[in-house]
């Protein structure tokens, strides 16, 4: 995948210096790593009632942002996602403490309790949020574009979205309006193969994305979303680009997440019902985690060691975000109503 | 003061805006080249350029989010649907993205966005243009619903609409688009959400009404002065914030109130003003608080299924009737 | 602070469900008084607070149920803060969602026990005539509502109290000075404390009638400006007519009273000015018929049915519509036609002992004549004493309309008629 995307791009590199390449790997690592954990810890926290509603995890697709969002101007750039939106959160900035006070419901939470799971945010780094509904932040990307080039700078604005809101209509309405405007948003397609339980193929008629983008007079490519280089390379030459000509850009990141759509999928192997166990073993051998890892390790950027200093480091970071979440006091029931409306 | 049509005093509104705030700025469909479907955004391209005055495609969804987005990082957008009846495509971005995220937000986002455009019925529109549904936003917390009656409160209403930190619901009413008055012109004068207008005093019923209604009930009210009855007219002017204050003091010296209003009766604006009159003021209330509405049908096309679904300034004698029986 | 428990009102009465509450938080309770109505799986009764001082927190809602001895409710002290609910307290205990009281499957619905008085349909009225009407001392079930579906509505209620014509609210007491005629309970005024200087009391709620009352004199004596004319009535031969008279009681018993509004009804055709008001507009308004009203002291205040069209009855008629009005108006039955419209009343303290009073008139009318005991004392008749039964009547006149001879001439013209009763047979 990554040739194909370099055959198509040009060699345009972010970083040719090789220094600033392996810290910058180092850093999307510990990255990956520390969603990964945390992700690993929050099934155990609904399970003691201390996470509820809904509960959707990125594993398997982390590479989809320690690619692309440590590359991101912030405070000046802003990201969108969908509902599983751990990652973003914490790609962006976002305290693991306060993600797992939202999480837990917390006054200290980074939506002060009132979001959730889905609905993580933190416009101070960047991030405007989770959102609920499949498709529903492409068209507010769309604003958050306009505002951009109203503005000038060269800011970008990232939106995240699923295979499955690629057939919602308002997405293709604000596509078509991004192409139009020329709007400085670049289209991150998380496409995980599965819109909860239906297969592209089940759903899609014509499953080539980038074409529907180009429909739109959006240039785009796919991209290898299991592979953080191709991603960070791809995404990087893309958002340089970007920064020049104001354009908008779609890409298309083919990647699986190996867990089940959300908590309840797992709970009931409800997700055995659309694939296979053999099919997640597949996939899972190319987990990005493994391949950064490994990739560190032959080019020597870390050592064994390191690596399991890091994992003990972010052991720590999550033991502490939850034991911080624990100890956050629920919201006091006097902001019920507060918030509804802005002063 | 200068007289001035309805649709005139939100131009003005819209125009003093935007000379005061570089952040305003308007969007939707035909507001630019076409000089307004309903010309209230006549000579604005030309006076503030297509990055100020941007024709869309038809698309509700898409002009929904890009005012949503940009109000969300921090532009003060007016986003003109040609009809209210064309924002139920948007109902996505509208009630699950503009009015929520700020509370979802923990009050980390603002949303200082203006959705506009005329409600109402018209003449002859039939069932797909020809309809009022305000009580669907007024339903939703996190929104503030404006309905001005008169052209100063147009003005002086969208002027505090634009400046607000919240998503508003802006309906003007086709019908009231070509009504004179006099507006102030002062770029200073605005007019606060949440304070209700007596337009007519009155000690025998109160009756409540909001846009259009509010017409229907001064019409009734000078036929029913004739024999005797006066009647206290209220222009609600927002729907939310709710003022209610000075509902509750008039029905406290008339004890009758009416509420009036085109949309359908089933579920409506006025079902909740009778429920909170009884809540607020049941003690002060000598009968039953009466409504006027629209038939609870989709508006037929044919002039006199049209007249008999539409409320009339007689529906709204008969109801004073009944109430003051 | 005291806890109101669930109290076990039988045997085998393991929970109730709170009815009805009769007070409110912010409600004066005064031990002894209903406080809730409780239904248990046998019967709804009625429970009555132990302790003294303001209702505080209500516990178990209505609708809700609890076990035997578990809090309800909490009566603080008066001048207290609301106290705290208790820990064991609990919103509501919850086998029944259902709001409505719901009676354990198994068993028997009984029909609730009303709280008082028999059943009678439900009076419809607007809030705001029910409001008036509470502030007023108006009982609803004695009008007739002029609304939708018969709907009492603010007219109906607004012009008893306001309107200077005829109306049912003049259920008055014009004797203020005479407690003992109303058999209301008594205040209770404590004795003060013999260790302090200070008066110790408590406040009473007066009913709804002992308001409309205290309003209504307060009113009349306020504006009304009185005179008062007494006169001695010998009253032997009125005795002998009515021994007479009554010798045969299958046509009923006739009174003194009847024979008195028998008189006054002549009276008032003598004197025409005293059977008249002064209207609110400033006319004095002269009724050509004689509606006499007749004071009735009952449980709870005083009530003035009223005998209509004296002018054309004869005494028997008087006598049998009297004794009909005075007998429902002990029952609480009047309706609101037979307590208003009166042109002049009557009230007599007579078989109470007293000897002569003065009452204060009952606006709109314009004159009212207090009647006392009858009296054996010597008189001089020709130089010579003798001993004779005699009536001392005073009337109260309004002196807007009325003067001293006019007052002197309708009193002289009952005293006459009295004097020579077989007159009053006619």
């Amino acid at each position: 995948m990554a040739k194909t995307t370099a055959e198509r791009s040009g060699p345009v590199s972010v970083s040719t210096d090789e220094d600033i390449e392996k810290k910058q790997l180092i850093s999307s690592y510990r990255l990956m790593l520390l969603i990964r954990r945390l992700e690993e810890s929050v099934y155990r926290k609904f399970h003691e009632a201390k996470i509820g509603g809904y509960l959707h995890r990125y594993d398997g697709m982390e590479a989809l942002v320690a690619g692309i969002i440590p590359f991101l101007k912030i405070p000046g750039d802003y990201v969108l996602s969908t509902y599983r939106d751990h990652a973003h959160a914490l790609a962006c900035g976002t305290s693991p403490r306060a993600v797992m006070a939202e999480l837990m419901g917390r006054a200290d939470g980074c939506a002060a309790g009132k979001g959730g799971s889905m609905h993580l945010i933190d416009p101070d780094n960047g991030f405007l949020g989770g959102d609920g509904i499949v498709g529903g932040p492409v068209p507010i990307s769309l604003g958050v574009g306009y505002a951009l080039k109203y503005r000038g700078g060269g800011n970008v604005c990232v939106v995240y979205f699923g295979d499955g809101a690629m057939n919602q209509g308002g997405v293709h309405e604000s596509m078509n309006m991004v192409g139009l405007y020329k709007l400085p948003v670049l289209f991150i397609l998380e496409n995980n193969q599965y819109a909860m339980g239906t297969s592209v193929s089940r759903s899609t008629g014509q499953p080539d994305f980038v074409l529907k983008a180009k429909a739109h007079g959006i240039q785009g490519e796919q991209v290898d979303g299991m592979d953080l280089l191709a991603v960070r390379d791809v995404a990087g030459r893309a958002i340089a680009r970007m920064r020049e000509t104001g354009e908008p850009y779609f890409l298309e990141m083919k990647c699986y997440r190996f867990v089940g759509h959300g908590i309840g999928d797992d709970n009931t192997k409800a997700w055995t019902t659309y694939r296979t166990e053999d099919e997640v073993a597949l996939w899972r051998e190319r987990d990005p985690l493994a391949r950064t890892a490994d990739l560190l390790l032959k080019r020597g950027y870390l050592s064994a060691e390191q690596m399991e200093q890091f994992e003990a480091e972010v052991q720590v970071v999550v033991d502490d975000a939850i034991e911080f979440a624990e100890s956050s006091p629920e919201p006091p029931l006097d902001s019920l109503y507060e918030n509804v409306y802005s002063q | 003061m200068a007289t001035m049509r309805y649709q005139q005093a939100l131009r003005l509104a819209m125009t003093e805006e935007m000379e005061r705030d570089p952040n305003v700025f308007i969007c939707g469909e035909e507001v630019g080249q076409y000089q307004g479907t309903y010309r209230v955004t006549e000579g604005m391209l030309q006076k503030f350029g297509p990055r100020r005055v941007v024709d869309t495609p038809i698309s509700e969804i898409g002009i929904a989010g890009m005012a949503t987005g940009a109000a969300m990082v921090g532009l003060r957008p007016i986003a003109e649907f040609m009809t209210w009846s064309f924002a139920l495509e948007a109902m996505d971005q509208l009630v699950n993205h503009a009015s929520k995220i700020t509370y979802m937000s923990g009050g980390r986002i603002q949303c200082p966005v203006v959705f506009r455009g005329p409600a109402g019925v018209g003449t002859q529109l039939s069932a797909q243009h020809s309809q009022s549904m305000e009580s669907w936003y007024a339903h939703t917390p996190g929104f503030k619903v404006v309905m001005p009656a008169f052209p100063d409160d147009a003005k002086g209403l969208l002027k505090t609409a634009i400046r607000e930190n919240n998503p508003i619901i802006f309906m003007e009413h086709a019908g009231l688009y070509g009504l004179q008055g006099e507006v102030p012109e002062d770029p200073n004068f605005t007019v606060p959400f949440g304070k209700a207008s007596v337009r007519r005093e009155g000690t025998d019923i109160t009756l409540v009404s909001y846009s259009r209604g509010v017409h229907l009930c001064l019409k009734a009210a000078d036929a029913l002065a004739r024999e005797g009855i006066e009647c206290e007219v209220i222009d609600l002017r927002t729907l939310v914030p709710l003022d209610m204050d000075t509902v509750v003091a008039s029905v406290r010296k008339t004890h009758h109130a009416v509420v009036a209003q085109e949309e359908w009766k089933n579920v409506s604006f006025g079902s909740e003003l009778s429920a909170r009159i009884h809540e607020q003021a049941f003690d002060e209330l000598d009968a039953p608080v009466e409504r006027v509405a629209g038939a609870d049908v989709p508006m037929p096309y044919a002039k006199n299924l049209e007249r008999a679904a539409i409320p009339t300034d007689n529906d709204v004698i008969a109801a004073v009737r009944r109430a003051l029986a | 602070m005291a806890e109101v428990r669930m109290p076990k009102m039988g045997d085998g009465m393991e929970t109730g469900t709170i009815n009805r509450w009769l007070k409110q938080v912010g409600d004066k309770i005064a031990s002894g008084d209903v406080i809730a109505e409780i239904e248990t799986d046998k019967a709804s009764v009625e429970i009555t607070a132990y302790d003294t001082g303001v209702l505080s927190k209500i516990v178990i809602v209505e609708g809700a149920s609890a076990p035997v001895g578990d809090v309800i409710a909490i009566i603080g002290s008066a001048v207290g803060a609301a106290a705290p609910a208790p820990a064991a307290t609990r919103p509501a205990a919850s086998a029944s969602a259902a709001p409505a009281a719901s009676a354990p499957a198994a068993a028997p619905v009984l029909p609730p026990v009303a709280s008082s008085g028999p059943d009678t349909e439900r009076v419809k009225a607007s809030p705001l005539a029910r409001r008036i009407a509470a502030e007023r001392g108006i009982d609803l079930a004695r009008i007739t509502g002029t609304g939708p579906g018969g709907r009492i509505v603010e007219r109906d209620v607004a012009d008893l109290a306001a309107s200077p014509a005829p109306s049912p609210d003049v259920a008055i007491a014009f004797t203020p000075e005479v407690s003992a005629v109303s058999a209301s309970p008594a205040p209770s005024v404590t004795a003060p404390a013999p260790s302090t200087a200070s008066t110790t009391y408590s406040d009473i709620k007066p009913t709804r009638m002992r308001d409309a009352i205290a309003r209504r004199v307060t009113q009349s004596k306020q504006t009304v400006p009185h005179f008062y004319v007494t006169m001695k009535v010998t009253m032997d031969k009125a005795v002998a007519l009515l021994k007479e008279l009554n010798a045969d009681t299958s046509l009923g018993k006739v009174t003194v009273n009847d024979l008195i509004v028998k008189a006054c009804a002549g009276a008032l055709a003598a004197v025409p000015d005293v059977n008249a008001t002064w209207t609110a507009e400033g006319t004095i308004r002269r009724y050509n018929e004689a509606h006499i009203g007749v004071a009735v002291g009952i449980d709870d205040g005083l009530i003035i049915p009223v005998v209509k069209n004296c002018e054309s009855k004869t005494l028997r008629q008087i006598s049998a519509d009297a004794r009909e009005l005075i007998g429902k108006a002990r029952a609480g039955q009047l309706r609101p036609d037979e307590y208003s419209g009166g042109t002049f009343s009557v009230s007599n303290l007579g078989m109470m002992g007293v000897d002569e009073f003065l009452a204060i008139i009952n606006p709109p009318e314009a004159a009212i004549l207090a009647i006392g005991g009858i009296v054996r004392e010597p008189v001089v008749v020709d130089d010579a004493i003798e001993i004779k039964s005699i009536m001392k009547i005073t009337i109260s006149a309004d002196h807007r309309l009325l003067d001293g001879v006019v007052a002197a001439k309708f009193v002289q013209a009952v005293k006459k008629a009295l004097e020579a009763p077989y007159t009053l047979l006619s």
